[in-house]
């Protein structure tokens, strides 16, 4: 009998060896090449000319721009429509008419700033015949000229493809980048030097929405900031930025500081929007939408404002004019541990999660009491058999 | 990122953001830039030259050191390159698919500058395709070389290579025609896959067109005025397929348009209604792509001999005379056909219960058998 089954065992043990190599994958899934040395030369002379070009490009476009901007009036803003035959007077008017008004329903309200919305071709003031640099989308340019501080932003077009729609979809826009700018005037330096690393997408946006995100954490809805793991258990797509932010989103307060101060960590996340950006009088691309937006993709993006709605006007001046770090600014303007209050903003809009491996405290309570009611049937029926 | 050199000369140039300055004092230092970009750009034109060459020598070394014995078949309009061992299961798969699906394609331009490569591998790629010399003005290389893991079977196999034709003869409609654009990039799928994708895509026309509602076909297809029947829609959807309309690629509408605006810009349905009333037919109806792909191939069958060629003469018309001229049928009675045809396909599939509750049925007797055995433990 004895002999019998370990045969049984033997031959379960040999079919289930048969059936995990059947099971094997192949081999290679696919052929990987190392990449050729000719190629890799020609991206990186690529890379060298669209920086190059790009850092030219923004210096024009800063210079002959903000000279529009400060020798305007006090109090109005400049803009710059595209003279193309699609574009009308009455689209061009109601553009303007949404900056405008977004204008004067801005308090507080720094007179001094002058701001500026601009068109511009993507083509403009580049070098003939020259690889074009990275020049899409919008731009912030924040200064200071001949002693007056100015804001401008600016959107790209390309060819001649462009009407009234065009405008209208960026003319409910608030002023962007140049909000808390156009509020507050020109940042101390250490708030500066924060904005300048990278920070000006977290001013991006005023609209405050709060628990959207934690709402989305707990359902499918979407993609963009939550991604399911192998065995169904959610996790935040936004961990796969980096090790600061995954452990931000576990818990960690002082990964939250990292995440938003770090400048390697805050900077743009295309290599050449990066060069550009630190080299020229660029002050920040609108980073694209997305996951890829570091460091909380598109969670951060009004995190100055709430910041300013939280603690309110005064004392987010007193802030915004630091010439601290940023977070010894926080600390003295708002009286409160910026790495502690970052946590709680993360855990309000996205849901902290648990990061490694482990079993949850409620699925091991439950693995326990489950085994105890099944011991305790089988004790039960145990004392009642009765035999022979 | 970029050279030394470089970096140093515009960081003296431009120094920093928010205390930048900017004006005519940076002009001089802007000429030493440009210069300098010049260089640049001259360099990057050497390393484009230089990686072209190091492609194509890469490409024949490639090819060189991949020679294995292949065998190229003629399979009616398809030319297939396999390996040896696989000719014979090249064929066949080519063959029935050719006879099944394919059968009315004659005069394809996109097949005859095709050569699909043909491999059913099972631990590592033998990579056909890159056995023969790329040329010039040579055949496109398509290829049909999938993993046992991915493609288990040879139904799965089957689909695979009708993919791969569909995805080339789909090249004779040129970009930016109206069969081009209404087609979308889908795949081929049978009978039963084109109903299950329709059945699943929520939609009230899709429902009415399985019901048999031959209007309402038409509508969700987008081969005829959508607004015809306001209520098959709601209004997210007729912003859908005017929002593909006014892309400038499309060119179908004009954004700036009072009524374009009013449906688009400020959700008034009844402009929705006019607007894409007046379009005729749309790219983007409730119809998934696979859908209309099954009924362009449903008109194909019926029309006969040519019924490709004709297609492929008109492939700038509106998507319902094409389907006409195809078929040699009124639309009518074309899609009433095509939905009884695809409704008799339907999938005999229900969820797994039965299964399940014959696997747990299975193992029980399985279990209860060992029980009821007699075992060394046994009390008495």
């Amino acid at each position: 009998m004895e002999i019998r089954m370990k045969g049984w065992l033997a031959a379960v043990l040999g079919a289930m060896a048969v059936v995990a190599v059947q099971l094997l994958p192949p081999a290679a899934l696919v052929v990987e090449r190392a990449e050729l040395p000719e190629r890799v030369r020609l991206e990186q002379a690529l890379s060298d000319v669209r920086g190059a070009h790009g850092v030219i490009q923004m210096t024009r476009w800063a210079d002959s721009l903000s000279a529009l901007v400060v020798a305007a009036d006090p109090g109005t803003i400049v803009f710059g429509a595209p003279e193309l035959p699609r574009v009308t007077p009455e689209g061009i008017a109601q553009w303007q008419g949404g900056y405008a008004s977004t204008l004067a329903g801005l308090t507080p309200r720094d007179q001094d700033v002058r701001l500026g919305v601009f068109w511009q071709k993507s083509t403009e003031g580049a070098v003939p015949g020259v690889t074009l640099g990275p020049v899409s989308g919008g731009m912030v340019f924040a200064g200071v000229r001949e002693g007056i501080p100015y804001c401008f932003l600016t959107w790209t077009y390309f060819g001649t493809v462009f009407q009234d729609a065009n405008l209208r979809e960026v003319s409910d826009r608030d002023l962007g980048g140049c909000r808390l700018f156009a509020s507050y005037g020109v940042p101390g330096s250490g708030i500066a030097a924060w904005l300048d690393a990278g920070a000006w997408g977290f001013g991006a946006e005023t609209e405050l929405v709060d628990g959207l995100y934690s709402v989305q954490f707990d359902s499918p809805r979407t993609t963009m900031t939550q991604e399911p793991s192998l065995y169904g258990a959610r996790r935040h797509a936004l961990a796969d930025q980096n090790v600061f932010v995954q452990s931000c989103l576990a818990g960690t307060a002082s990964s939250c500081l990292r995440a938003v101060t770090d400048p390697a960590l805050i900077a743009p996340v295309f290599e050449e929007r990066a060069f550009v950006a630190a080299n020229s009088p660029l002050s920040a691309y609108f980073e694209p939408i997305g996951p890829v937006q570091p460091p909380f993709a598109d969670l951060d993006d009004n995190l100055l404002a709430e910041v300013e709605a939280q603690f309110g006007a005064d004392s987010f001046e007193r802030f915004w004019k630091s010439n601290e770090t940023v977070e010894v600014a926080f600390a003295s303007a708002f009286g409160m541990d910026m790495a502690a209050w970052l946590l709680d903003m993360v855990e309000e809009e996205a849901g902290l999660y648990r990061a490694g491996p482990g079993v949850q405290f409620g699925d091991a309570a439950l693995s326990v009491l489950a085994l105890m009611a099944l011991a305790a049937f089988a004790s039960v029926v145990a004392m009642r058999r009765r035999v022979g | 990122m970029g050279s030394a050199l470089w970096s140093a000369v515009l960081v003296t140039c431009v120094a920093g953001r928010l205390d930048a300055q900017v004006g005519p004092a940076t002009r001089p230092m802007e000429e030493e830039a440009i210069q300098q970009l010049l260089a640049l750009e001259a360099e990057l034109d050497l390393a484009r030259a230089g990686s072209v060459a190091a492609t194509y020598a890469a490409v024949l070394e490639r090819v060189e050191a991949n020679r294995k014995p292949t065998v190229l078949r003629q399979v009616g309009p398809f030319e297939v390159l396999a390996l040896v061992e696989q000719g014979d299961l090249a064929e066949e798969m080519f063959t029935d698919v050719w006879r099944n699906d394919f059968s009315s394609v004659t005069g394809s331009p996109a097949l005859e500058s095709s050569t699909f490569a043909f491999e059913w591998w099972r631990t590592a790629p033998s990579e056909v395709g890159w056995t023969l010399t790329p040329a010039v003005d040579g055949p496109t290389m398509r290829r049909v070389e999938v993993s046992r893991l991915y493609v288990p079977g040879r139904d799965r196999l089957r689909s695979s290579v009708t993919t791969a034709v569909w995805s080339a003869l789909r090249g004779d409609f040129p970009d930016g025609s109206s069969m081009r654009d209404w087609l979308g990039y889908a795949d081929y799928l049978p009978g039963a896959g084109a109903y299950r994708v329709l059945a699943v895509t929520p939609s009230a026309a899709n429902r009415a067109c399985l019901a048999g509602d031959t209007p309402a076909c038409a509508a969700a297809l987008g081969v005829a005025d959508v607004a015809a029947q306001p209520e098959w829609f709601t209004r997210e959807e007729k912003q859908r397929m005017l929002g593909v309309a006014v892309q400038p690629w499309m060119g179908r509408a004009d954004r700036d348009e009072p009524d374009v605006r009013a449906c688009l810009e400020e959700n008034v349905e009844s402009a929705c209604d006019r607007v894409v009333g007046r379009l005729g037919w749309v790219e983007m109806s409730t119809a998934p792509s696979s859908v209309k792909t099954h009924l362009l191939w449903y008109a194909i069958r019926v029309g006969g001999d040519g019924a490709w060629a004709r297609a492929v003469e008109r492939a700038d018309a509106n998507p319902a005379e094409v389907l006409v001229a195809v078929s040699g049928q009124p639309l009518d009675q074309l899609l009433r056909g095509w939905q009884v045809d695809l409704v008799r396909q339907r999938p005999d599939v229900h969820a797994g219960l039965a299964g399940g509750g014959l696997t747990v049925l299975f193992w029980s007797l399985v279990l209860a058998g060992f029980a009821m055995r007699s075992t060394r433990w046994r009390s008495a």
